[in-house]
């Protein structure tokens, strides 16, 4: 899949036309990050929504693993996948940290041209935001059936 | 009459030689035997192995709880096994969210952290 592919046929502008999702897509500023580099921390104010061209992007969370601080991975993203939604979502918090194991691209989407563009065109805004909130779905189902699936381990322990 | 003697003499003297030899026989050892023996069970090993009665009498030691057992991995190799734990666990819920039944909800892994 080329880098032009990954971004036209990203979750981000899916449903919409191409000079639609040009339009969106014009609105990035291309980043490249290199191996190890931090994109977001945990808790940080989310300013920017990104867009996977090339490479990784790592999720983690802090873990306490044998008395260390440790950032386990919770998720990885690849090239065509959308991150850091909470900067079109309240409170703006990430709560995430994500970071690029290989020297990664992204498009970095900022809110306030974001939202400047969806003022005037709505169905666009829709699109985007819908496209959003099936990510943001997509995560919650897996990580549902993850605690579950956990819960269950947990109760087989507690009774063997 | 002597001859009768004779046998009554005879018979006395075998049952005085029969009582000596007896009360020899069951007489307490003297110091230097008491010693001796002492020595010997001083000498033998105070517990030794026994192969199937050992297991019978020693109590079986009560099993640690899996949480509090001291750490065998190293950290490293801890976190593989977390990040691995975590990659089949979502693939696992990826699956039940394509097809949602109770059997692909509580599907095992082959998670090292479960097995």
């Amino acid at each position: 899949m080329t880098i032009a592919t990954a971004t036209a046929q990203s979750e981000l502008v899916q449903g919409l036309g191409p000079a639609e999702a040009q339009g969106v897509l014009a609105l990035g500023a291309r980043v490249t990050l290199p191996p190890g580099a931090q994109l977001f921390k945990l808790g940080e104010t989310a300013e920017r929504m990104y867009l996977i061209t090339r490479g990784r992007i790592a999720l983690t969370l802090p873990m306490q693993v044998l008395g260390r601080d440790e950032d386990i991975l919770v998720e990885e993203r690849l090239p065509g996948e959308t991150i850091g939604w909470s900067a079109l979502i309240p409170p703006h918090r990430f709560t995430l940290k994500a970071s690029a194991p290989l020297e990664t691209d992204v498009l970095a989407f900022s809110r306030a041209a974001l939202l400047e563009h969806f003022a005037t065109r709505p169905a666009v805004g829709y699109a985007v935001t819908r496209n959003v909130a099936v990510v943001m779905g997509h995560r919650l189902q897996v990580f549902q059936a993850m605690w579950l699936r956990q819960m269950q381990q947990m109760v087989a322990l507690r009774s063997a | 009459m002597e001859l009768f003697l004779m046998v009554v003499f005879v018979s006395l003297l075998c049952l005085a030689v029969t009582a000596l030899a007896f009360s020899a026989a069951s007489s307490e050892p003297d110091a230097a035997d008491r010693v001796s023996a002492e020595q010997l069970a001083e000498a033998r090993p105070a517990a030794a192995p026994r192969f199937f009665a050992e297991d019978a009498v020693t109590p079986p030691s009560p099993p640690i709880p899996l949480n509090r057992r001291p750490p065998t991995v190293r950290p490293e190799a801890l976190l593989l096994q977390i990040e691995r734990h975590i990659r089949l666990e979502q693939a696992a819920a990826e699956a039940f969210l394509d097809r949602p039944t109770p059997e692909s909800l509580h599907g095992r892994t082959t998670s090292p952290l479960l097995n």
